[in-house]
């Protein structure tokens, strides 16, 4: 790794083109100034601690340590999901935390062990950056997922209704719903996938050239990673789905309407 | 079908419920026996499709009880009576999709798989009902009103239960058609619930409900 290196003046300069995007935004009154002020002091504290602890965890590199890295940054993707898609937390926080973590410790395992193939399987500069890269990811289109169905199961009930009085199951009830909001949340994955490389450089791409690696190999790291989240994403869409179907119904197969906020 | 071996099929027991801040069903009883052809015919807004909902299970009564057979109906027994109906709602909501895939999909729930559905058996009936087959490769978001109708009659037929619960199954049917069904449900031997305004289907076999408030 041959990384170009940003010397503190670079810092300096390129924290100053804070003052012209806020001369922008108060010359055309966007109302925003006050937040974006926020917003960049939220991300100096917060890439800085990152800096900092990342650092250690890769020097210290310990298996208790890295799990519950994965498992912590499972937990926190977990609450952003279910609280961006307007549902309550209380009732849904355990299914969402599994449903999130089961997909990503088995991809996690199977990318360091059999991709990368290295040793040792949780090595932290490996395990962090895929496991924020699938979660994220998993993250956007579990959002979109639990929306879609929701939203379906509201407006499309009569439709539930009938199949559930025609001999359908709960499950089988929900099935145009359950496969309309997998749909729906693995589109973007698929385009993205469909169009990489023609648009723009996708990120772990860009990540690598800029870190000094070689375009091949930030090619094929690019390709392991789209697979790797793609499987993730169905894969925690899928669980995250049926979950719901338990947790979100009653007794009477009916939709539990204090789920949603 | 043990669940037929007492008299009463259904009882509802002094059965109230209100919605929406509205008394529909107040202090209600009937009792259905096996066979019998009931017609609702109480005015709009009364609540009418909400007794198809108690009897599916969809709500609960606010008092009162509602039995199957000697079994009350309950979370617990619920699904196992859902088994013995066949529903047709107002809209006929079929869910989105080929007329034929809407079809196939539903005789594989695995309640229906026992009846062995082919597709053959739904052209044939589209025979039957003057629908035309170019209908099966057809979106059900596609067809008229009255095709859906009869297809969801196709649906009951084809689905056999011995209770049908029919909202307003005949409403965008012309005469000819509408006459066909009512003949149909005259001659079963099923017990039927039928919800309609039409004075057509108060048939001399059917006891005729006015009010749900007794």
């Amino acid at each position: 790794m041959n990384a170009v290196n940003i010397p503190v003046s670079g810092l300096v300069f390129g924290l100053l083109m804070v003052l012209p995007t806020l001369l922008l935004v108060a010359y055309f009154r966007l109302g925003f100034g006050k937040q974006l002020l926020v917003a960049v002091v939220r991300m100096l504290l917060q890439l800085g601690l990152v800096a900092f602890y990342l650092k250690y965890i890769f020097l210290l590199d310990n298996l208790w340590v890295n799990l519950v890295y994965v498992f912590l940054m499972v937990f926190f993707a977990a609450v952003a999901g279910i609280k961006n898609a307007s549902l309550r937390l209380k009732k849904l926080l355990v299914p969402t935390f599994l449903a999130m973590l089961f997909p990503t410790l088995i991809t996690l395992l199977f990318f360091n062990g059999a991709i990368i193939q290295i040793t040792p399987v949780w090595k932290a500069e490996i395990l962090i950056p895929i496991a924020g890269l699938m979660l994220g990811n998993t993250l956007k289109s579990n959002i979109v997922a639990l929306k879609t169905f929701f939203m379906l199961a509201r407006k499309e009930q009569k439709i539930y209704l009938f199949l559930l009085g025609n001999g359908a199951s709960k499950k089988e009830a929900a099935r145009p719903f359950l496969k309309e909001a997998i749909r729906t949340a693995m589109a973007p994955n698929l385009a993205t996938m469909a169009t990489i490389g023609l648009v723009s450089l996708p990120g772990v791409m860009t990540g690598q050239i800029l870190g000094g690696s070689d375009p091949v190999l930030a090619v094929k790291y690019q390709i392991m990673v789209m697979l790797a989240i793609f499987f993730n994403s169905l894969l925690s869409n899928i669980l995250q789905l049926l979950f719901v179907l338990r947790q979100g119904f009653d007794e009477r197969d009916q939709l539990i309407p204090e789920i949603e906020n | 079908m043990s669940y037929f071996s007492s008299t009463g099929m259904i009882r509802f027991k002094n059965v109230s419920l209100k919605l929406g801040g509205k008394q529909l069903l107040k202090t209600f009883n009937l009792r259905i026996n096996r066979g019998d052809k009931v017609l609702l015919a109480a005015q709009s807004g009364s609540g009418k499709t909400s007794l198809l909902r108690l009897l599916l299970g969809f709500i609960d009564p606010d008092e009162g009880r509602i039995f199957w057979g000697k079994k009350e109906i309950t979370p617990e027994t619920i699904r196992k009576i859902r088994t013995q109906i066949a529903y047709l709602s107002q809209d006929v909501d079929f869910p989105n999709g080929k007329v034929k895939d809407v079809f196939q999909e539903i005789f594989e729930f695995d309640r229906n798989r026992h009846l062995n559905y082919r597709p053959e058996m739904l052209v044939e009936k589209l025979q039957e009902f003057d629908l035309s087959e170019g209908l099966l490769e057809k979106n059900t978001s596609m067809i008229s009103g009255g095709e859906r109708q009869r297809l969801g009659w196709i649906l009951i037929q084809l689905l056999d239960r011995p209770l049908l619960l029919l909202d307003e199954p005949t409403s965008a049917m012309d005469e000819k058609q509408k006459q066909r069904f009512i003949d149909y449900i005259a001659k079963t031997k099923k017990t039927v619930i039928c919800v309609s305004h039409d004075s057509d289907w108060q048939l001399p076999e059917m006891k005729v409900i006015t009010t749900l408030l007794s």
